[in-house]
């Protein structure tokens, strides 16, 4: 058997346990190969023992060191991988103390590894994945879904509602678009990126226009006006200006939705409103509204008008894009969000760029504000279309 | 499991009388302590200079080197007890129990306060006594046998140092602030600040410190060598 060093500095340091693990190892990675005589799985220090036997057949016995036994029973590591007996290698950082070292990695004879860190992320993704099934779960079933309380980068917290929307494929549809959010000049919500927030639009999300819902089909939803493109092309992935970014959207998509954000409200987090799609439940699409690649278009698009009116052509409330957010702006963010998570717009998408100033609540109660009286939601954008307005109508069935 | 463990009967009210703070539950570390400025004088510097990190380290022996190395550990569990009269700390680390008296410098006893669950005494810890000022609990150490604050780095306490634990709670934050006054190593007063959270938990494993130093281990490759 060989004995080696590799000489590599380790950037990367560990908290300090039972004793200082700066203090007491040095930068220097080393690696040594042996037979696993004993596992100790302890306080202060959980270690291996090895016996590593040199070209000259001289046995020596090599401590390599862990945490503590009550730091990897919080992360769930255990030791049962490391089987008395076992040939392995060990990596890790030289200790000052002879023939002992700082754990990195063992790799065994058949190529597995095992690392405390790589057991620990294992364990905190399958918890991870636990919560997210049975947040879907609670989704599609009206159930109030548990906050989701890990600490995470939202790059992260992104690439696990990837996971959720993987788990909420099979009830409610494959991916048909995105949709994002505060990026209005009102005031933010505490659960949002103060960047802006996207999710996902599945297409058992998606409702005709005109379509008529029944106030048990939310539990704490609201009627909210949107705005939305649809993806005429790749080239909107690569576009810089914004006329370059038009030529890559095809139409105009009139865009109103029911989300349902039923999370226990002591324990919703940024990261939980990410990973739990934003409680996306219902999409309402009108007939689309076909642009093109112009300043004229340009003008259109962030200075048109809109109203949402009741089953009486009552104006429940009116606004204009003029100072609330620019669209293509929007889409531009959304563009370069999915970009730094690997994806690409396709043709054909829907992108809903967030509310345009207009939420009703459906259900009494809400601290959101009064319940909407009224039978529908019509919402209509004016001065996109040439021969009136466009349109998109929630009924409420009551 | 349950051999193991000590099942602590823990305060369920949700605020302690007068203001003072509900230290109910259990708490851990949750971030990096941050130190004022340290100004050592000359003896702590020699003491320091002296220090090697792998012989007089006190946790080689499954001993405490200060109170504030024993706040310093993170993924160790803390729990207080309030009563009228005391406040008794139980740290998971070394299986550590801490008795407080309440009152002024009278109630502090001349033994240490702290002692281990097999009843072992910790001079390092020294001897305490404590009161409530307003929403926060406030301890005084004394009486401490030389130690280290920060075994790392070989910062001493002598039998001149007198600790304020300042503890009290900012929300889910446990905040212990810990100044150490020692004219003799120290040119003004050392701060270290430590945040903890509540976990949900209920009960404090024994830590079961054993082997710390590294002499069962030396002995194998002695009798290695020995046996050539």
């Amino acid at each position: 058997m060989r004995q080696f060093l590799a000489l590599i500095l380790m950037l990367s340091s560990s908290a300090n346990a039972h004793h200082s693990t700066v203090a007491n190892f040095t930068q220097e990675i080393i690696t040594v190969d042996g037979v696993i005589e004993q596992v100790r799985y302890k306080n202060p220090h959980a270690s291996v023992l090895i016996k590593n036997t040199g070209d000259n057949g001289k046995e020596i016995f090599w401590l390599i060191e862990m945490g503590a036994k009550t730091t990897l029973e919080r992360q769930g590591v255990t030791l049962d991988r490391l089987a008395v007996g076992s040939e392995i290698t060990a990596s890790g950082q030289k200790g000052r103390r002879q023939y002992t070292m700082y754990l990195q990695e063992i790799v065994f004879e058949d190529g597995s590894v095992f690392s405390p860190e790589g057991e620990a992320a294992d364990v905190r993704d399958k918890q991870i994945r636990a919560e997210l099934v049975q947040m879907a779960d609670d989704f599609v079933s009206f159930r109030m879904m548990q906050g989701f309380e890990h600490e995470m980068p939202l790059a992260e917290a992104y690439r696990w509602q990837d996971e959720m929307v993987e788990i909420m494929e099979p009830a409610m549809g494959a991916v048909v678009g995105y949709k994002t959010g505060g990026h209005d000049p009102g005031p933010g919500f505490a659960t949002f990126p103060p960047e802006g927030i996207r999710a996902y639009i599945l297409a058992g999300m998606l409702r005709d226009d005109g379509a008529a819902i029944k106030i048990e089909d939310s539990v704490v939803g609201f009627l909210e006006a949107d705005f939305a493109f649809r993806v005429g092309n790749a080239s909107i992935n690569d576009a810089e200006t914004d006329l370059e970014i038009l030529a890559g959207l095809d139409a105009i998509i009139p865009f109103a939705e029911v989300p349902d954000p039923y999370y226990d409200p002591d324990t919703r987090t940024i990261n939980g409103t990410i990973v739990a799609n934003m409680g996306t439940r219902m999409s309402f699409t009108g007939a689309p509204v076909m642009i093109e690649p112009t300043a004229e278009w340009l003008q259109r698009i962030n200075t048109f008008k809109f109203a949402v009116l009741d089953e009486n052509d009552k104006v429940i409330q009116s606004g204009t894009m003029d100072g609330w957010y620019e669209p293509i702006t929007v889409v531009r963010w959304l563009r370069d969000q999915l970009r730094e998570s690997g994806k690409e717009l396709l043709p054909g998408q829907l992108l809903s760029l967030g509310n345009v100033g207009i939420i009703r609540q459906i259900h009494e109660g809400s601290p959101r504000g009064p319940a909407y009286e009224s039978n529908q939601f019509r919402l209509e954008y004016y001065g996109l279309r040439e021969d009136g307005p466009a349109t998109v109508t929630i009924n409420i069935d009551r | 499991m349950i051999k193991t463990c000590f099942f602590l009967l823990l305060m369920s009210s949700g605020s302690a009388a007068n203001g003072q703070p509900d230290l109910s539950g259990i708490w851990m570390l949750s971030g990096r302590a941050a130190e004022s400025e340290l100004v050592m004088t000359e003896k702590a510097l020699a003491i320091q200079a002296e220090y090697d990190l792998l012989v007089d380290d006190p946790s080689l022996y499954c001993e405490p080197a200060s109170t504030s190395r024993v706040w310093a550990n993170p993924n160790v569990r803390v729990a207080f007890d309030q009563a009228d009269d005391h406040v008794h700390i139980s740290y998971e680390f070394y299986d550590l129990r801490r008795m407080v008296p309440l009152g002024d410098e009278s109630v502090m006893p001349d033994s240490p306060s702290t002692k281990n669950v097999d009843g072992t005494y910790f001079a390092k810890m020294g001897s305490s006594f404590g009161r409530y000022e307003g929403d926060r609990l406030i301890i005084e150490t004394r009486n401490h046998e030389p130690g280290y604050i920060r075994t790392s780095r070989g910062i001493p306490q002598s039998t001149d140092t007198v600790t304020i634990e300042e503890i009290w709670l900012d929300g889910d934050t446990l905040n212990v602030r810990q100044t150490y006054i020692d004219d003799t190593l120290f040119a003004s007063p050392f701060v270290i600040d430590y945040p903890f959270k509540r976990i949900d938990e209920t009960e404090m494993p024994l830590y079961e410190c054993s082997d710390a130093d590294y002499d069962w281990f030396n002995k194998l490759n002695q009798t290695e060598d020995e046996s050539e």
